[in-house]
């Protein structure tokens, strides 16, 4: 009998670690609908350097997380700041207190650290430089996305680290803040230092249209991050129970619910201003502000969750473009405002607004301070180390290219041009005297 | 005003490997020996509303008239100050 039911609970351990491996397949495909969703939404001449983009993301995320990020997210905590060991998986697997996953529980977490790379690439894309963009990713994985995460997350590999966030009872299932909200801050970081892309703003400040690509390209980027989502959200519980149905149904919910709310809101409110660009950024939003919480949602909140992550991500997009903030895909919109928004409606929850089924008033303003904290504390971190981050490398590698590099499409070796204009100096010394 | 002559933007070449996108009324205020330095040396492009170049010498032309005519009109200070 017993050695039926040890066997029972070592079949559990193997299904629960397949899920877990096929969830972090699905967050891998995120890359590819990244890439469809980025490249479909800048413009042709683009598309190349942005793609190469998302395969550099990739590569350096699963090196650096490897060797570094993984050991200062999910070591022994160190002062209550950084994890201190797993550093190149050392010991990984001989462990005794670790999550029993061991390397699948890596596979899943780089995924996860790829996918706020992959943010920054889209939203500073048209006019960044190759190697100030390559240094930046290195950084984002090596130090902006583990410290952060680790402050959230550092307790799910070993249960009982250190984690101030989580200890506070900060709440982030699958990473509305710790991944979208990271990502969206650097890239905000980054945008405020690089400018608007040329020729996107009238004289008068006005926004000029820029077109996409391929929408229906970025279209399909939209379904394979949707599916991705699937493993993002439904992987998250590490085991293969019966909450990854309901979390996986929550997470479609919000995302279709996001999609018609930002189409119908664009349509009447926004005299349809970048509609297709909103339907997508709308589902994405909501699949975003869901990330916080698919596990304790109904479908019913799952809804309300998407219905306002339609909204905010509409007025987000136009402050952001009213403010001359050029974000080429909208990613801050999606993953910045609705991922802030996602992590405050936490509170949501009939776990959290009904205890004995009386309204918690304490809890929820309680619960509502810890989310609106760890908010703060994401934007101040990711924030203020991008900046010093994206103003070292203007000042070192360069950050953002030529005009003429601009204009023509962004290359991995930029050729440098000659001076080729004739100048009259006579008449060049005139005009300067009247200057 | 600005709208005649048509430069939206000018792109400083402020490093071999960087370049920075400010708009025109920014560049107006940098002082003007530093200004007139970056465009003895060609670090300078200027840029209209669809993001083409602007031939310098047509680009300077318009400039120096916008600042004849802020001077004349006795605002060339407030623009600098206001915009």
């Amino acid at each position: 009998m017993e050695t039926k039911s040890q066997e029972l609970i070592e079949l559990a351990g193997k299904i629960d670690a397949i899920w877990v491996l096929i969830a972090a397949a699905l967050v891998f495909l995120m890359q590819a609908g990244f890439k469809c969703l980025e490249v479909g939404l800048v413009r042709k001449k683009h598309i190349e350097a942005v793609a190469m983009k998302n395969v550099i993301d990739w590569a350096v995320a699963s090196l650096i997380f490897l060797v570094f990020g993984f050991g200062l997210m999910f070591g022994k905590d160190s002062v209550g700041v950084i994890g201190s060991n797993l550093f190149f998986l050392s010991n990984l697997e001989s462990v005794e207190d670790g999550n029993s996953l061991g390397i699948i529980f890596f596979m899943f977490q780089l995924a996860f650290a790829g996918t706020a790379l992959t943010i920054v690439s889209g939203a500073m894309s048209e006019r960044t430089g190759f190697v100030p963009y390559l240094v930046a990713s290195v950084l984002i994985a090596l130090l902006i996305y583990p410290v952060f995460g680790h402050w959230a997350w550092g307790n799910l590999f070993f249960a009982d680290n250190k984690s101030w966030l989580a200890d506070l009872g900060f709440i982030d299932f699958a990473g509305s803040t710790v991944v979208h909200s990271v990502g969206a801050w650097v890239s905000l970081a980054g945008l405020s230092l690089l400018g608007p892309r040329i020729g996107r703003y009238n004289l008068d400040g006005s926004p000029r249209d820029i077109k996409a690509f391929n929408i229906p390209y970025a279209a399909l980027g939209l379904f394979m991050l949707w599916l991705g989502w699937w493993g993002f959200n439904g992987g998250s519980t590490l085991a293969f129970d019966s909450s990854v149905g309901l979390i996986i149904l929550n997470t479609n919910i919000a995302g279709a619910t996001g999609a018609i709310v930002a189409y119908f809101h664009c349509k009447l409110f926004q005299n349809k201003v970048g509609i297709y660009e909103k339907l997508i950024g709308g589902a994405l939003g909501g699949l975003v502000a869901i990330t916080a919480s698919p596990h304790i949602q109904t479908p019913f909140t799952s809804m309300v969750i998407g219905i306002l992550a339609g909204v905010v991500h509409n007025y987000g997009f136009e402050y952001l473009v009213k403010k001359r903030i050029d974000d080429a895909v909208g990613a801050i919109p999606v993953h910045g405002f609705c991922g802030v928004l996602g992590t405050l409606l936490v509170v949501i929850s009939p776990e959290i607004l009904f205890t004995d089924g009386a309204f918690n008033f304490m809890g929820v303003i309680t619960q509502l301070g810890v989310q609106a904290l760890g908010v703060a504390i994401c934007f101040g971190w990711a924030f203020s180390v991008g900046l010093l981050m994206f103003y070292t490398l203007k000042k070192t590698v360069g950050l953002r290219v030529s005009p003429d590099e601009e204009r023509e499409g962004i290359t991995l070796f930029p050729k440098i041009k000659e001076k080729d204009e004739q100048i009259d100096e006579d008449e060049l010394k005139k005009l300067l005297s009247e200057f | 005003m600005v709208e005649n002559i048509n430069i939206a933007q000018v792109s400083i070449c402020s490093s071999e490997t960087n370049f920075d996108l400010v708009t025109l009324h920014q560049f107006l205020k940098i002082p003007s020996l530093k200004r007139n330095e970056l465009i003895m040396q060609q670090k300078v492009e200027f840029i209209d509303i669809e993001g083409g170049k602007i031939n310098l010498m047509d680009g300077l032309r318009a400039i120096t008239s916008l600042i004849k005519k802020l001077r004349e009109e006795g605002s060339y200070s407030d623009y600098i100050k206001n915009q």
